[in-house]
């Protein structure tokens, strides 16, 4: 004979089959990807705090320059070039080394060896090259001290190329190309990386 | 002796024998005891789970909100400012390092050349930021001073490398002089941009200051003046 009570012991097995199949089962599931989601937001939490961070410090880092090596640094590169007063420089530059002052020409923005050949290439990253020329006489010394004066100008005032030849009179003539620089504001992968 | 207690009218019943009541025994099967452990334990993690999963939630609601807000303190225009920044520095820097000093290179050439060849002409040409290539037209009064000459070149530090071309020999006769005999080359020098870098040297009494500028002579120097704004900061010392 079989016991009654047989058939409610067998009936709360299956009920608890039950609840762990339809319930018990799913929420484990449903905790680990929970606890997976909490450890992503942490990580990534912890990951916007460290860049947070970072970027405080170079702000305070660059707060702490001084103005006027802000100022410095502008000059040196600066957003965009005012040919009028670089023309006037180098004028005046010229007058003061003694050179006999002949001609100036802006020529233009020189296209950088870097400069991209199709839209598909990377922007070139260095700064924008501008090109001068200038045409002087003067005598050996003079144009040495030419030289001596554009080095020490604060912005650069590089020598592309530079022909001498002997004039009448035992002077010299200077044909001068010189290249000055604007900032390229190409922010590029490397530097957003940092 | 009788035994007095045979003599009581009350029926003699026999020694009492302790009649054997059926105790109430239940057996419990092992199977029973299972099921209503596994019952119970199930019910109890139900429970529980429940309200860890609650637990749970709450939390990553609470880390979804702290990660909004971290993300939202983080500001694009600072950013953008270090970025260019940083990249300004950068150029200008790449720029500094590649400067370099002209009078050194003059001041290497009068060192390297001998008093009897005489420099007709010179050039000079950057290539990109690794050297500079100086082409010179030389004469001189023999081969002898040629060779010297190359040799001289050769020795100088600064001068990297040395190439001697179009190698020739005149004769030439002014007046009542003797016939003079002139040897013409071209010497083609590579010199490094690193060979001969800008020291920048502190600013002394002697240099310039733009005051005021002769407006008449700027507006003919710039013959393709153009009057944009200007960002440079360029009009105090040089």
């Amino acid at each position: 004979m079989i016991p009654k009570g047989l058939f409610t012991q067998i009936g709360a097995v299956i009920v608890s089959i039950g609840i762990i199949v339809t319930y018990v089962k799913p929420s484990f599931a449903e905790i680990e990807l929970i606890q997976n989601d909490i450890a992503l937001y942490q990580k990534e939490r912890s990951s916007v705090l460290a860049v947070n961070s970072q970027l405080s410090s170079l702000v305070a880092q660059m707060q702490s320059v001084s103005i006027d090596d802000q100022k410095r640094l502008l000059a040196y590169l600066p957003d965009k070039i005012d040919e009028l007063y670089i023309s006037r420089d180098l004028l005046i530059i010229a007058q003061s080394s003694g050179v006999l002052y002949k001609d100036m020409k802006y020529i233009g923005k020189e296209e950088s060896s870097k400069s991209r050949k199709n839209i598909e290439q990377p922007l070139p990253e260095g700064p924008i090259p501008h090109k001068f020329s200038l045409s002087v006489e003067g005598t050996y010394e003079q144009i040495k001290n030419l030289f001596n004066l554009i080095a020490r100008s604060n912005y650069p005032l590089e020598v592309q190329g530079a022909k001498i030849t002997k004039t009448d009179g035992g002077f010299l003539s200077l044909d001068l190309d010189l290249v000055t620089y604007s900032f390229n504001e190409v922010i590029t992968d490397e530097e957003i990386t940092l | 002796m009788p035994d007095p207690s045979n003599n009581s009218f009350i029926p003699k019943r026999g020694p009492v024998t302790r009649s054997t009541r059926g105790t109430f025994s239940r057996r419990v099967y092992v199977f029973t005891l299972i099921s209503y452990v596994f019952l119970f334990a199930t019910l109890l993690a139900v429970g529980g789970m429940y309200f860890y999963t609650q637990h749970l939630k709450n939390q990553l609601d609470a880390e979804i909100v702290a990660f909004n807000k971290e993300t939202n303190s983080f500001s694009k225009e600072n950013m953008q400012k270090v970025l260019t920044f940083n990249s300004r520095l950068k150029q200008a820097s790449s720029r500094l390092d590649k400067s370099i000093s002209v009078t050194s290179i003059f001041k290497a050439l009068e060192a390297a050349t001998i008093n009897t060849v005489e420099i007709e002409d010179l050039t000079l040409a950057r290539v990109a930021d690794e050297k500079y290539i100086l082409t010179a037209s030389i004469n001189t009064d023999s081969f002898d001073s040629t060779i010297f000459q190359r040799g001289e070149y050769n020795r100088n530090q600064t001068i990297d490398q040395v190439t001697i071309s179009g190698l020739q020999k005149t004769v030439v006769s002014e007046g009542n002089d003797p016939k003079q005999s002139i040897v013409s080359f071209t010497a083609v020098l590579d010199i490094p941009v690193s060979s001969v870098p800008y020291r920048p040297v502190p600013q002394t009494s002697s240099s310039i200051i733009i005051q005021n500028p002769d407006i008449q002579s700027i507006e003919s120097a710039s013959t393709e003046g153009n009057t944009g704004a200007a960002a440079v900061v360029n009009d105090e010392t040089l």
